[in-house]
């Protein structure tokens, strides 16, 4: 594979980033052929020795210094391993430096104990294979350099700033991606995977790489080879089975940096890494050797009718078994502390903000610079072009003023079901999860929570000013925090060999990585991160948010993990007085107890003549309505919505029965249409309140159970259900406002042609509501005007 | 929501609707040994499922044998999501929490019909049955 095609390739797929990371290969390279060059009429220099806290004396060759000591590596000296974890464990002050370090040694040794096992299988036993190759400088050297540079794709604060350049290069990422993935085959590239890649595929690094000093065979292919090996992909690597050194199941990088962290933080994990990598082995497919189906026809196609491949011995299981457990612990209680996930939290917020200020994304050259992590916050606190809040922010990480936990949210966290008939508690519960993972999995979602939750805080903090001691409050201080689940990340499957030489998946006693995988989701939480002052009203804003949003409470146990003492209920009433929530809120909450119950189809109540004309009308309007509200009513608003339904389609009905709007003169919203329901309504005996100020817009009708209805008149329309595609949108304005989750708009339409003049039974219509992440019931009335006498509406 | 998020609830609740069973064990879905990973790329081939969700979907071959790249990650989405339970004990499958109740809803935020996922689910698991009944389907790519 040419690494000129392959750029090029790269450019069409992601100008941008190509663009930004050749700069910085261009800044960044000449040095280490400085370094070269000031070696070339030296005496071949024995390597150089660095001490190992973890692995004792390491060796690197007089090139890899001279890429070490480069910006490119150096740089890494400033960049944490573990990101913010060291306000957590103040010894994990390890920085990717000294990983990296780390993993030339790791990856090395585990080729020793492949070269070792090799020559084992070539030289003794029954069973002699002299076709096993052995390792040679041409694998081994282009290795230990990906070991080098397999973590120059890190940006500050290492996983913390991934994100975000996801987000900045949105298209350009996936594209990328999907291209490493035909050119280097292997698994999917994470974000500094693609960017380490990268680095190594420039022009400024290949020639870098090409320099006479370095000692390596076929070196016009060094750079695609280092790259293959940074992806965990075959290319360019003679012997097939050192494929997994630097990226595997049980790689180098995973086996240093698991003793790295946990050393450095005082995390004793239990992992025998000598044990582990001595029970690595190269292993022979064969036909006859495993019921793997695609191995199977691999090894037949293949010389010798079999292939050589990396795999544990059966005897090395329990070691592996460690491992795995051990990344579980790593996992649980340094990368997913909550006070870190909250310090990781701010750094995404933090950036996210200077986007904002300077109206700039993130671009790649923002976190993969010279400046070292504490160096970066210090002068983003100091920039005087971010706005005071922005920079505030940076101060307070700087100082460790951590942001804590305000509100806790998991499935099993969720309360107040237990009155329902299990079945239904179950379902109910699985859903209202899946409602809140639909909201708070995406970034859009969890800042759209964020701003409601700010809002309601906002508004009880005018409400309660004796409960709330704050001296300022900005939106940047509420974080939603549902975290990917990262923890048993697979590095792909490994092959085990039991004493009899036949090869098969891991699972023997128990399998690992599924126990990491259950054990990670069951303690999985959601958080709401703000400052320490403002725990209280954050908490209690999130729990009227989650409940307006998902009809849903937490427990108690939810508070305990927040720390929160009070508990007392007298500021839901506040809120629901002042039209924060809902009654049935403050009821929820207070009562532990969440009121939800389903609309059966007898209870609605329509017009006979329409379910005459419509023998199928209730039971479609009962199942539209279940599919767009699955976990039920609040109590209370049931009834009211009921009546509401009942009310608006007897005065469509009416409207048609007295020839109201048949003029062809078009009605107007507020005057005619409104007034007229209005009037009906309330002869009908509801409260309907009309014109009111709510959330910075002006509604049309308020009904009891704060049941929004708009009014539109449209024109001429031949298709009336399209006519006002997004109708709700202004109600949605009011759901913090009305803490409501229904919508009802009537539509007076003209009806173009005949056809367009609707019957009576399909007057009414649940709109499924279009990008909208919580749950909304929308129910359409449609009343025609202008269509002249009663004699003329054929389909009257 | 991400497609690798959506592919999991469409995934489990088409699976959970068609083995629906009123009142019978909760349907299970093979997480292991590649099954569902060749079967996969083999109805994807017959061409089920939505464009989404085929185009967000890469298959190659791995140390074990074929790999779908982002199945990993939809098994625990669904985890996540508690539409399956956490692995039993010998680990060949997982149990689907989800109702058919649920899958219902689920499938109508996705705007998938019910036929449609029924219908998929069933070329996924004849993909799964042909496959361990010892006549394996090998796949190139």
């Amino acid at each position: 594979m040419d690494r000129d095609d392959i750029w090029q390739q790269s450019v069409k797929c992601a100008p941008r980033l190509c663009a930004a990371l050749l700069e910085l290969s261009n800044e960044w390279t000449p040095s280490i052929i400085r370094n070269l060059d000031a070696r070339i009429n030296k005496e071949i220099a024995f390597p150089k020795t660095f001490n190992d806290p973890i692995w004792g004396p390491i060796n690197l060759y007089e090139w890899e210094v001279a890429i070490l000591d480069s910006p490119l590596l150096q740089r890494l000296r400033g960049v944490l391993q573990l990101g913010s974890a060291d306000y957590v464990y103040p010894g994990a002050t390890h920085t990717r430096l000294n990983h990296t370090i780390g993993v030339i040694e790791v990856a090395t040794r585990i080729i020793k104990a492949l070269e070792t096992n090799a020559t084992y299988r070539r030289e003794f036993g029954t069973n002699r294979d002299e076709n096993i190759a052995l390792p040679g400088k041409k694998d081994i050297l282009p290795i230990r350099l990906a070991a080098l540079l397999h973590d120059i794709g890190h940006g500050a604060f290492s996983h913390a700033t991934e994100s975000l350049l996801e987000l900045s290069y949105v298209h350009e990422i996936p594209e990328l991606q999907t291209l490493f993935l035909k050119l280097f085959p292997a698994r999917k590239p994470t974000v500094s995977e693609l960017v380490a890649a990268l680095l190594v595929l420039s022009e400024p690094m290949h020639n870098a790489l090409m320099h006479a000093r370095i000692e390596i065979p076929q070196q016009d292919k060094l750079s695609v080879s280092i790259a293959a090996r940074i992806l965990g992909s075959h290319v360019e690597l003679d012997c097939k089975y050192l494929v997994g050194v630097i990226s595997g199941p049980i790689d180098a990088d995973k086996i240093d940096y698991m003793s790295r962290d946990s050393y450095f933080s005082g995390l004793p994990i239990g992992m025998d890494a000598k044990r582990l990598i001595s029970k690595l082995e190269v292993v022979t497919v064969r036909p006859d050797n495993t019921r793997i189906p695609e191995l199977i026809k691999k090894a037949s196609e293949s010389p010798n009718q079999c292939y050589y491949d990396i795999g544990i011995s059966v005897a090395g299981i329990t070691a592996y078994e460690q491992m795995v457990v051990g990344r579980v612990m790593l996992y649980d209680r340094v990368y997913y502390h909550h006070k870190v996930r909250a310090a990781e939290a701010m750094i995404r917020r933090i950036f996210h903000c200077m986007e904002k200020d300077l109206n700039n994304s993130t671009s790649v050259k923002d976190t993969i610079s010279l400046q070292s992590d504490a160096t970066l916050i210090w002068n983003i606190e100091n920039n005087i072009a971010l706005t005071d809040s922005t920079r505030d922010l940076a101060g307070r990480y700087r100082k460790r003023n951590l942001f804590h936990r305000a509100y806790a949210f998991a499935e099993r966290l969720i309360d107040g079901l237990g009155d329902l008939p299990e079945e239904d508690e179950e379902d109910t519960r699985m859903e209202m999860w899946n409602q809140i993972c639909d909201v708070a999995q995406s970034k859009s979602g969890q800042g759209k929570l964020e701003d409601e939750i700010y809002e309601v805080a906002t508004r009880l903090v005018e409400m309660a000013p004796e409960r709330y001691i704050i001296d300022e409050f900005s939106r940047s201080d509420v974080i939603v925090n549902l975290p990917e689940n990262k923890v048993a990340a697979s590095g792909g499957k490994l092959l085990m060999k039991s004493e009899s030489g036949y090869l098969s998946q891991v699972n023997l006693y128990f399998h690992p990585e599924k126990w990491s995988e259950a054990f990670s989701s069951v303690k999985e939480c959601g958080y709401v991160f703000t400052p320490m002052q403002l725990v209280q009203v954050v908490c209690d804003a999130s729990r009227i948010v989650f409940y307006e949003r998902f009809r849903t409470i937490m427990s108690d146990e939810a508070l305990q993990m927040c720390k929160i003492n009070d508990t007392s209920n007298e500021i839901f009433q506040l809120a629901q007085e002042n039209g924060l929530c809902g009654q049935d809120a403050v009821e929820a909450i207070g009562n532990r107890k969440v009121q939800l119950v389903p609309i059966q189809k007898d209870e609605i109540r329509l017009p006979s003549d329409w379910k005459r004309e419509d023998p199928t009308l209730l039971a479609r309007i009962h199942k539209e309505i279940e599919e767009n509200m699955p976990i039920g009513f609040a109590s209370n608003l049931k009834g009211h919505l009921l009546d509401a339904i009942e009310s608006i389609a007897e005065f469509v009905k009416t409207m048609d029965e007295r020839g109201e709007f048949k003029s062809q003169v078009k009605p107007k919203e507020k005057t005619e249409l409104q007034s007229e329901l209005i009037k009906f309504l309330k002869a009908r005996g509801l409260d309907a309140r009309e014109g009111q100020e709510i959330s910075g817009g002006e509604s049309d009708v308020i009904l009891p159970g704060e049941i929004v209805v708009e009014n539109k008149v449209v024109g001429e329309s031949d298709d009336p259900w399209q006519s006002v595609p997004d109708a709700e949108l202004q109600a949605r304005r009011y759901r913090i406002g009305l803490c409501n989750s229904v919508a009802i708009t009537v539509i007076a339409y003209k009806p173009k042609t005949e056809a367009a003049f609707l019957k009576q039974s399909e007057r009414i219509e649940i709109v499924p509501m279009v990008d909208y992440e919580n749950e909304t019931l929308a129910i359409r009335f449609y009343v025609p005007w202008g269509y002249g006498n009663p004699s003329d509406a054929k389909a009257s | 929501m991400s497609h690798i998020d959506e592919a999991a609830q469409l995934l489990m609740a088409a699976w959970m609707l068609s083995e629906e069973n009123e009142g019978g064990p909760k349907p299970r879905i093979p997480t292991e040994g590649n099954i569902l990973d060749r079967a996969l790329q083999v109805s994807i081939r017959e061409g089920a499922f939505p464009e989404w969700f085929r185009g967000i979907l890469h298959f190659t071959d791995g140390s074990t044998g074929l790999e779908c790249l982002e199945l990993q990650e939809i098994l625990k989405v669904a985890q996540k999501r508690r539409l399956t339970t956490a692995p039993n004990p010998s680990y060949h499958a997982t149990e689907l929490r989800i109702s058919a109740r649920v899958a219902r809803w689920r499938l109508k935020r996705l705007n998938v019909s019910e036929e449609d996922a029924k219908g998929w689910a069933n070329i996924l698991r004849n993909a799964i049955i042909q496959i361990k009944g010892g006549t394996p389907t090998l796949v190139d790519e």
